[in-house]
C-alpha cells in the first residue's frame, strides 16, 4: 500500500503539504502543516513580541502556612507561582521575598534601572541628545552617511524644540 | 457584504514599509518598539470583568483623546468589529492574537500613518507600540519615549522604585521596553548559515521567531528578532545592546550574498527571473508563493541584480494576505478564490511600472 499523506499537524483534517521550520522563543521546531495553515502560520513572525514564558521549573512546594495573599487583591502566592501573571501592581511586594527571586533569576539582574518615573511630563532633553548623539558616532564609524545625516537633522530638531 | 470600515487603510501603504536606502531597506524590513503599562490602582486586564475592562477602556479613551499631541488617534473598541476587520489589523500588525478575539472593553488606538498602535486592556492596559521602517531605531526610540511621557503625565502608571513599571507578567517587569525588527535573510537560509544567526542571537539574549521551508521550501525568509530582558537595564541600554546584534546578523548575511555571488551567481540570476516570470503572469498564487518569490526578488535588488522598486514588494507581502484580500475587493472569499485575486492583485502591481 502506498504511504498515506501525513494530516496536518495544526487543523488534522487536510494534507500537510508544506514543511516549515519554525523558531519560536528559542525553539527549533519541525512542523508538516497544510498550505491554510502554513498561511496562518507563517504570518505569526509578524506578531508583536509576545511576553516570553518564565521558564518552568518546579514551583516551590508551598506549605499551606507558607502561602502568601496579597491584602489588596486576594490573589494567592502559590497561584502566582503556577500561573507566572501578577493580579494586582501590589502583589509584588505582597510575594516578597519570590518576587525579587523571580526577576532577578529571569532577567539575570536586581534592582529597576531606566526611565524614573514622575508622573510630571519633562522633554528629557539631554537624554534624548546623548542617544542620539551615540548613534551618530555608531553610524559614521560604519560609514552609514546617510543615516548620520538624519540623525543629525533629529539632533537639530531637539535642539530647537527644547531650546539649547 | 464586507464592512467598508477600513477600506481606505487597505489602500495604502503604511509608514513602516516605506523603503529607507539600499543599505538596509532589503535587509531590515522594519523595526517596531513597544511599552508594557499599567495603570495605578487597577488590577492587570486578564483578571478583570467585562463591566471594570470596560470602565478602564473608557478611562483610557478619554485620557488619549485629551492629548493635544495624539489626536490623530482612532480609537476602535474591538467588540464593534468583525472578525474579518480584527483579523485585517492582525495582518497590519496593529493588534497582537489577544485582541483578535472578542473582548468587551479591549481595544487598539491607530494613528493615520500607522506609525502609533496602543493597545488597550491587552495582558496589560497599555500596549504602546510604534512602527518604522528600515533601520530607523532612533527614530522608533525617540517617538515611544515621547507618547509614553505624554500618556505618563495624563495618566498615573503602577510604577515601584524598585522593580520599576509594573506588568501583569514578569518578563516585562522593569523598563517594559522590548524592541524588534523585522530582518530578511535569503542568503543565510540558502547556505545554512541561519543556525549559526540563530544560536548567536540566544547568546545575545535575543528571541527569534521565523518560519522557513527546508530544502526546495521557502518561506518569506523573514524572522523577526526581539530583545528578551527588561529588567535592570536601561532603555538605552537594551537598544544599542540590540543595535549592535542587528548589525552583526546583517554583517554575516552580507558575507552570505557576496559568497553566492562568487560560486552561484547564475543560479541567483535564475532564480529571480523564474521568480519574476512567474509573479507576472501566474493565474493563481498561493501567499505561499508570493513570500518565496517576492523574497527572491528583494534579494535580487540587493545584489543589484534587479532593478525594482522595493517599496512595490513591501506593498504586495502586505496586501496579498487574505484578510487584506477580502477587504480590497471587497467580497468575502475562500482560499481558492482568494488565490484567483491574489494572482490578480501581484499581476496588476507587477506591470504597473
Ligand atoms: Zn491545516
Ligand atoms: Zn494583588
Amino acid at each position: 500500500m502506498e504511504n498515506l499523506k501525513d494530516l496536518c499537524e495544526k487543523c488534522k483534517k487536510n494534507a500537510a503539504e508544506v514543511k516549515l521550520v519554525l523558531y519560536i522563543e528559542g525553539k527549533k521546531k519541525i512542523m508538516h502543516l497544510c498550505k491554510v495553515c502554513a498561511e496562518e502560520e507563517s504570518m505569526g513572525v509578524n506578531m508583536p513580541p509576545p511576553s516570553p514564558p518564565v521558564p518552568k521549573k518546579k514551583p516551590p512546594l508551598l506549605k499551606p502556612e507558607e502561602d502568601l495573599m496579597c491584602a489588596n487583591c486576594g490573589f494567592k502566592l502559590s497561584e502566582f507561582l503556577r500561573i507566572s501573571k501578577f493580579r494586582c501592581e501590589k502583589c509584588y511586594e505582597s510575594f516578597e521575598p519570590h518576587t525579587t527571586k523571580i526577576l532577578s533569576q529571569y532577567h539575570k539582574a536586581s534592582g529597576h534601572k531606566g526611565k524614573v518615573y514622575t508622573g510630571v511630563y519633562s522633554p528629557n532633553k539631554e537624554f534624548k541628545l546623548k542617544v542620539l548623539k551615540r548613534a551618530l558616532d555608531e553610524a559614521l564609524k560604519r560609514e552609514e552617511y546617510e543615516r548620520a545625516a538624519r540623525i543629525r537633522d533629529m539632533i537639530k530638531e531637539v535642539e530647537k524644540k527644547y531650546g539649547s | 457584504m464586507v464592512p467598508e470600515r477600513f477600506k481606505w487603510m487597505s489602500e495604502k501603504i503604511p509608514f513602516w514599509l516605506r523603503f529607507v536606502s539600499p543599505l538596509y531597506g532589503d535587509i531590515v524590513l522594519s523595526v517596531r518598539a513597544r511599552l508594557a503599562r499599567n495603570i495605578k490602582g487597577q488590577k492587570f486586564p486578564l483578571f478583570l470583568n467585562d463591566e471594570s475592562r470596560m470602565k478602564i477602556f473608557t478611562l483610557i479613551h478619554d485620557a488619549l483623546t485629551s492629548i493635544k499631541e495624539l489626536q490623530g488617534l482612532k480609537i476602535y473598541d474591538m467588540s464593534e468589529l468583525e472578525y474579518l476587520e480584527r483579523k485585517f489589523l492582525l495582518e497590519r500588525h496593529l493588534i497582537s492574537q489577544d485582541l483578535l478575539k472578542d473582548g468587551k472593553g479591549r481595544g487598539v488606538g491607530i494613528d493615520m500613518e500607522e506609525k502609533i498602535s496602543i493597545m488597550i486592556n491587552e495582558e496589560d492596559h497599555l500596549r504602546i507600540q510604534v512602527f518604522y521602517p528600515g533601520f530607523m531605531f532612533e527614530e522608533a526610540f525617540m517617538k515611544i519615549m515621547e507618547i509614553d511621557d505624554l500618556i505618563g503625565s495624563t495618566l498615573e502608571y503602577a510604577y515601584h522604585k524598585k522593580y520599576g513599571f509594573l506588568t501583569s507578567c514578569p518578563t516585562n517587569t522593569g523598563t517594559g521596553f522590548r524592541i524588534s525588527c523585522l530582518l530578511h535573510l535569503p542568503a543565510s537560509v540558502i547556505t545554512g548559515r541561519i543556525e549559526e544567526i540563530i544560536n548567536y542571537s540566544f547568546s545575545k539574549d535575543l528571541t527569534v521567531r521565523g518560519y522557513y521551508g527546508e530544502g526546495s521550501e521557502v518561506l518569506g525568509n523573514i524572522f523577526q528578532f526581539a530583545s528578551l530582558r527588561t529588567y535592570g537595564r536601561s532603555e538605552e541600554e537594551i537598544l544599542s545592546h540590540f543595535k549592535q546584534s542587528v548589525y552583526k546578523i546583517m554583517d554575516m548575511e552580507r558575507e552570505e550574498r557576496d559568497k553566492l555571488m562568487k560560486d552561484s551567481k547564475e543560479l541567483i540570476e535564475d532564480r529571480i527571473a523564474r521568480s519574476l516570470g512567474i509573479l507576472k503572469t501566474a493565474k493563481l498564487l498561493s501567499s505561499k508563493e508570493v513570500m518565496e518569490y517576492t523574497s527572491h526578488l528583494r534579494m535580487g535588488v540587493g545584489l543589484n541584480l534587479l532593478n525594482m522598486n522595493i517599496e512595490k514588494l513591501n506593498e504586495i507581502l502586505l496586501l496579498n494576505q487574505p484578510a487584506h484580500i477580502q477587504i480590497l475587493f471587497g467580497k468575502r472569499m475562500e482560499e481558492q478564490e482568494r488565490d484567483k485575486f491574489r494572482g490578480l492583485l501581484v499581476r496588476t502591481r507587477l506591470n504597473l511600472s
